[in-house]
């Protein structure tokens, strides 16, 4: 059995105007402790999928399966990363990850709360903000957060839409790391659904890449260096060169399809 | 260093034009006019008052521009009201009354008009906790259900509009007491717009801040409580302060009435008898009252809403 399993979903938006297909019968399958990036140009549907399987959008067709079953709607079961404003404004930091860690059911009693709080916002190297509101801290720290309050609530699927796509790029490399450390190289680990358009983040981050085009996939990549490996190692091994000429291909290709099928010098 | 600023900015402010306009104010009081006055105690007591809240303000912030164009203003007026009636006579006596006779009134009458503030603030306090309470509740949970919303939007803003003042009459009829009419005037005129505002801000809400609610598996009752509610709490005080000054306004037009206290009731008894050295002190002490409520306003704002940058 598949930890989730996407099942030909197609998803058509309507209004009273116009009809707007977004997904069109896409199945995907991934399994426990796999990491998935869902990479493609803007507009692909990347984030409409990755909202599906959240349970915030329902299919017009086909079926999500978690464990099995059928999503119904969001649940604490799967925690998700968005790329803005996730955090509620008018709770410290702390207060923010407890808020998750309570709606999971984690605890009940407030001391034990407090003390998960406290230790997630150590992982991610914010313990001294605990008590700050979201607009005194920076973007990047804003996210960390988020990240906290979301593997505080231990949920066994992360889902994040694009997380890093607001933080400028040295703190984006460091909020890689972190994602490696936390989601990857402890003992349990989880299935992760991370939506990007960056190809070395994809690249760095993935098990399996999986490329969209509008409305479907177009390709499955498997990598899986990351194992022990530095980033400035993996950057210089041939496989990456290849996944990301590919990959950059696909992308130049895509453009190529849009404009009208020539050719494209670039 | 704080000190030193602090000090600076009391010199600095001690000799400035307000304080010249305040010492023009003083001689004015003293010279003798046209007209035959109240002893000019209190006036002189309310207007250093006014210029040692100035110096205070001053020498704590620095100086802000708007404090010292407001105080102008006020002393500008005091020596043009003076001038006219008291000292050069230029208007007549009964409509116009000396500055000297309209601050006695604070002394005279102070009795009538303490029970009048407490039974209009008693009357605001009730009314208001009502339309508040049940607007903002009713208008989160209308706002949130798209049935409800489509339901009660149109009705909401068909009565919204209606002023209170209109069915006033018609309340003070059907109701028992004047004090149940009054709380329904006043608790009738600001549900409808606490309401219709409340379904506004749930609508025009953030999505991606829902989003990552559901996303945590918050369900409706947590959600309306413990993110739109919150969420909302700074909307939700703004709209309450522009609903402030109208519903006082439809205060003192109830109480015009049929009160037998109040703000209003003593404005409306005085002109009754003709009697505007009453009917103005009346006017300043609202004015008072109002400049007072709203600061309080502003204190509960910033204790609670920590969390928003301004």
């Amino acid at each position: 059995m598949y930890k989730v399993e996407i099942n030909n979903v197609s998803l058509l938006f309507k209004d009273s105007e116009k009809e707007f297909l977004a997904l069109d019968k896409v199945s995907l399958k991934i399994e426990e402790g796999e990491f998935v990036c869902i990479i493609g140009p803007s507009g692909c549907g990347k984030s409409t999928l990755i909202s599906l399987v959240a349970g915030l959008n329902f299919p017009t067709e086909g079926e999500i399966y978690i464990d099995g079953k059928t999503v119904t709607g969001a649940g604490t079961n799967r925690g998700m990363v968005f790329q803005h404003y996730s955090l509620f404004l008018w709770l410290t930091a702390k207060k923010n990850v407890s808020f998750g860690i309570k709606q999971a059911n984690l605890f009940k009693d407030k001391k034990q709360i407090d003390e998960r709080a406290a230790e997630f916002l150590e992982k991610v190297g914010l313990e001294e903000y605990a008590d700050k509101y979201p607009y005194q801290l920076s973007g990047g720290m804003q996210q960390r957060i988020a990240i906290a309050r979301t593997l505080a609530m231990d949920t066994e699927i992360l889902l994040m839409d694009e997380p890093f796509g607001a933080v400028d790029p040295k703190n984006r490399l460091a909020l890689q790391d972190l994602t490696v450390n936390l989601c990857k190289k402890c003992e349990d680990r989880k299935a992760v659904v991370f939506v990007t358009h960056d190809i070395d983040e994809a690249i760095f981050l993935a098990d399996r890449i999986v490329f969209m085009e509008p409305k479907k996939i177009k390709e499955q990549i498997k990598v899986g260096f990351t194992k022990n490996i530095a980033r400035d190692q993996v950057l210089r091994t041939p496989e990456y060169m290849e996944v990301r000429n590919r990959l950059m291909n696909l992308f130049y290709e895509d453009i190529g399809n849009r404009i009208g099928g020539e050719e494209v010098v670039i | 260093m704080s000190v030193n600023r602090t000090g600076f900015n009391l010199i600095k402010s001690l000799f400035s034009f307000t304080t010249l306009l305040f010492a023009a104010l003083m001689v004015l009081v003293f010279i003798p006019g046209k007209r035959e006055s109240e002893s000019p105690f209190v006036f002189v007591a309310v207007s250093s008052a006014i210029w040692l809240v100035f110096i205070w303000l001053n020498s704590r912030n620095g100086t802000r521009q708007h404090i010292k164009d407001i105080t102008y203003g006020i002393f500008i007026l005091l020596i043009i009201w003076e001038l006219s009636t008291r000292v050069l006579n230029l208007l007549t006596q009964a409509l116009f009354p000396t500055p000297e006779s309209v601050f006695q009134v604070f002394i005279n009458d102070y009795k009538l008009m303490w029970t009048g503030l407490f039974s209009s603030l008693y009357l605001l306090f009730v009314g208001f906790s009502i339309a508040l309470i049940l607007g903002n509740l009713l208008g989160l949970f209308v706002g949130w259900n798209d049935r409800l919303r489509k339901d009660f939007y149109p009705i909401a803003k068909v009565l919204c509009p209606i002023p209170p003042t209109i069915y006033t009459p018609y309340l003070i009829a059907i109701l028992p007491t004047f004090g149940s009419a009054s709380i329904a005037v006043v608790a009738f005129g600001l549900f409808w717009p606490t309401f219709m505002t409340m379904i506004n801000l749930v609508g025009s809400m953030d999505r991606r801040i829902i989003d990552s609610a559901k996303a945590m598996g918050v369900g409706t009752p947590a959600m309306l409580l413990k993110v739109i509610l919150p969420y909302q709490i700074p909307g939700i005080i703004s709209g309450f302060r522009v609903m402030f000054s109208a519903t006082f306004m439809v205060l003192v037009m109830a109480e015009m009435i049929g009160a037998q206290s109040g703000l209003g009731f003593f404005i409306k008894k005085f002109s009754d008898y003709a009697d505007y050295t009453r009917v103005a002190a009346g006017i300043i002490f609202i004015g008072i009252v109002i400049t007072v409520l709203n600061v309080l306003i502003t204190l509960v704002e910033k204790k609670c809403v920590k969390w928003k940058t301004n």
